[in-house]
């Protein structure tokens, strides 16, 4: 009724405005935009196009432009190491969501059974400020074959003959994800999360004659569903552009395995053929773009509508 | 016979103890209403019933088992929230289905029993929304139409009408009593509002500091409340209470302070015996004071009270009229007329007749009446 009213009003409230006030209301208006709107065409948009344009040239760093037309996506079909860098991409990508994503999810919903403590202590942990290249460094260490804890673990503790770990084609991006599932960051959203959900709903569904399952399925989850759109949103574009953590671990080895499509991408643009390696990167894009777009039709964001 | 007991209910909290042996029954059909101010135990004792707090002491027995130990959900009671706890992300006929569902019931009788339900409260048009687009009053009825549902054996309700306004309030406290007339169930009815108390309980528990301090029919606390703080906490505007002396002359006994002297009826000499000459005070309902001229009771020098007018605050069904006295230290007492006064009485002196029969008398230090009525 009151948002009825509210709506009625509306009009008339806008009437009564001057229109010199109105006029200088949308110069205000302009003021905020303004700003936003060059930022995004700059750093966003102008790039985007002048990398769809460059992507027929050849685009080199000096000199005259030459048009390439489609010449440089059909050299990249062509090229055998294309597909395997997508197929990496999209195995590590799916793999890294599975198992990073779910994950903290039963692990939040678990801890916020544990004291108080408990529950402290793993939110610190993931919310370390870690160095990037430190906590690389430090699972190189852990995945030396030689000296790593782990290649110890397995020798010495479970009595496995030495693993190859990194250097293994068929486990290398499962060892790469692996830090993730542990360190992951949306652990710490999705407890933020639950601990918005009132008690109430939780004693209801108890009353109710709801098991401990029953409330994450029907309460829990529900209402992290929000919290669980825009990290998997983020998990999807961000799993799909992956590159520091293998590079700085295996370089795309062993034998391109773990070579995911930026880091074939910085492979072409070493070969100073800047042309293939924007062309490539437009390809990344409407992948990302597609994903983007079938995950906004197929998820519901908001539970309560 | 009872069919909920509590005896000796305890619940200490680290620092504080929010209910201290606690003891009631509860009968087959009985609403009992829990009523105190904010933080006297009731929701707690409330919640300890529903299994969502375990008890430190005591037992609670629904029938003849102990559940102390039993989980909320095994103990087959149904509660309204105070927040109504409607899960947002469930539509009506989901949130209404949710205990039968999670009890396993199927499709068929689901469907029977959230369609009755919500047409007892009228939602059934409803059925398909988001509690999002409901109103207030309307989520307060998909409560209780969840809580309707199931056959519980003890029905809850935890302050559920302190979100509503006024006009809503009405309504949905006749759907609470028509929701129990239906059930027949025993009930457990926790509010801090005492009119509300009045209207629905059958029975009324008056809780202060973890303890209840008198139980019974709404009527008798009013009648005759066991202390002050029943007293006091019962009857809007509340009792009017006079610091007074008990004075003997000529076999009369009189209540006397600086701006007052009454003579008090003979029946309760015997119980004012022992306080002679001592201090007591002398408690005294707001109706209870008359005009002069249309006092139910023949008016003396005896039984008069002089205020002067402060404030005269009309109601629906007359008016309340806030004065002091003019000897000694100023004192604020209340009257309520059934008629209005004009407001030309305001800042006028203005006698009143005490109906001293209804006098209260409580021991300054205990608290405690001194009438056996």
């Amino acid at each position: 009724m009151a948002a009825q009213a509210e709506v009625l009003d509306a009009p008339s409230a806008q009437s009564s405005v001057p229109s010199e006030v109105k006029a200088r209301r949308r110069w205000q208006l302009a003021l905020f935009i303004v700003p936003a709107f060059l930022f995004q065409f700059f750093w966003g948009w102008y790039p985007m196009l002048v990398a769809l344009f460059l992507s027929m040239t050849d685009a080199p760093i000096r000199g005259a432009l030459t048009w390439q037309g489609l010449n440089n996506y059909n050299r990249l079909l062509l090229d055998p190491l294309v597909p395997m860098a997508f197929r990496i991409t999209l195995i590590y990508a799916g793999l890294s969501i599975l198992l990073t994503f779910a994950i903290p999810i039963f692990v939040s919903i678990l801890l916020m059974e544990m004291p108080p403590n408990v529950m402290r202590v793993m939110m610190i942990l993931w919310f370390l400020p870690l160095s990037g290249i430190a906590s690389t460094l430090f699972w190189q260490y852990l995945y030396n074959e030689q000296f790593g804890l782990f290649q110890w673990i397995a020798t010495a503790v479970l009595g496995l003959p030495p693993q190859s770990f990194l250097s293994s084609q068929n486990w290398v991006l499962l060892w790469l994800i692996l830090p993730s599932i542990l360190l992951y960051g949306p652990g710490l959203y999705y407890l933020t999360g639950l601990q918005s959900i009132p008690r109430s709903y939780y004693e209801a569904a108890e009353i109710e004659g709801a098991g401990f399952w029953r409330k994450i399925w029907t309460i829990s989850l529900p209402r992290l569903r929000p919290i669980i759109a825009m990290t998997l949103l983020f998990a999807i574009i961000g799993s799909l552009q992956e590159f520091t953590f293998p590079d700085l671990m295996t370089r795309g080895g062993p034998n391109g395995a773990s070579r995911t499509v930026v880091m074939y991408i910085m492979n072409i643009l070493n070969n100073a053929r800047y042309g293939d390696a924007t062309a490539l990167a437009v390809m990344l894009f409407a992948l990302i773009m597609v994903a983007t777009l079938i995950y906004r039709i197929v998820f519901k964001a908001d539970p309560d509508q | 016979m009872a069919s909920i007991t509590v005896t000796n209910l305890t619940k200490q909290f680290a620092e504080k103890t929010a209910v201290n042996a606690v003891s009631f029954e509860l009968g087959e059909h009985e609403f009992l209403v829990l009523v105190g101010p904010s933080g006297c135990g009731k929701t707690t004792t409330l919640r300890m019933l529903a299994g969502l707090e375990p008890a430190s002491g005591g037992d609670i027995y629904f029938g003849e088992r102990r559940v102390n130990d039993i989980r909320p959900r095994d103990r087959n009671v149904a509660m309204v929230f105070q927040d109504y706890a409607v899960f947002p992300h469930l539509t009506v006929y989901d949130n209404i289905a949710y205990g039968l569902r999670s009890r396993g019931a199927s499709r068929a009788l689901i469907h029977e029993r959230v369609t009755a339900a919500a047409k007892t409260f009228r939602i059934d048009q409803l059925l398909k929304r988001k509690p999002r687009q409901l109103s207030g009053g309307e989520r307060q009825r998909v409560a209780l139409s969840r809580a309707m549902v199931r056959d519980a054996d003890l029905f809850l309700y935890d302050e559920p009408l302190s979100n509503l306004d006024a006009q809503l309030r009405h309504q949905a406290r006749e759907d609470i009593v028509a929701l129990h007339n239906q059930k027949q169930k025993p009930s457990v009815y926790v509010t801090h509002d005492q009119s509300e108390a009045m209207a629905m309980g059958d029975r009324i528990a008056v809780m202060r500091d973890g303890k209840i301090e008198q139980i019974g029919a709404g009527g008798d606390l009013y009648k005759s409340p066991a202390n002050l703080f029943v007293a006091y906490f019962i009857g809007t505007p509340s009792i009017n209470l006079f610091d007074v002396t008990i004075e003997v002359e000529a076999d009369e006994f009189y209540a006397v302070n600086p701006g007052l002297r009454v003579r008090l009826p003979a029946e309760i000499r015997d119980a004012l015996q022992t306080y002679v000459g001592a201090p007591v005070k002398m408690g005294l309902r707001p109706e209870d004071l008359h005009s002069p001229k249309l006092a139910p009771f023949a008016v003396t020098e005896f039984n008069q009270i002089r205020g002067i007018v402060n404030v005269i605050e009309p109601s629906s069904t007359g008016c309340a009229v806030y004065l002091s006295t003019i000897e000694g230290v100023p004192q604020d007492f209340t009257a309520t007329f059934r008629t209005r006064l004009p407001a030309t009485y305001l800042e006028k002196e203005i006698p009143l007749a005490l109906h001293l029969e209804k006098a209260h008398f409580f021991d300054p230090q205990s608290g405690l009446s001194l009438l056996k009525r």
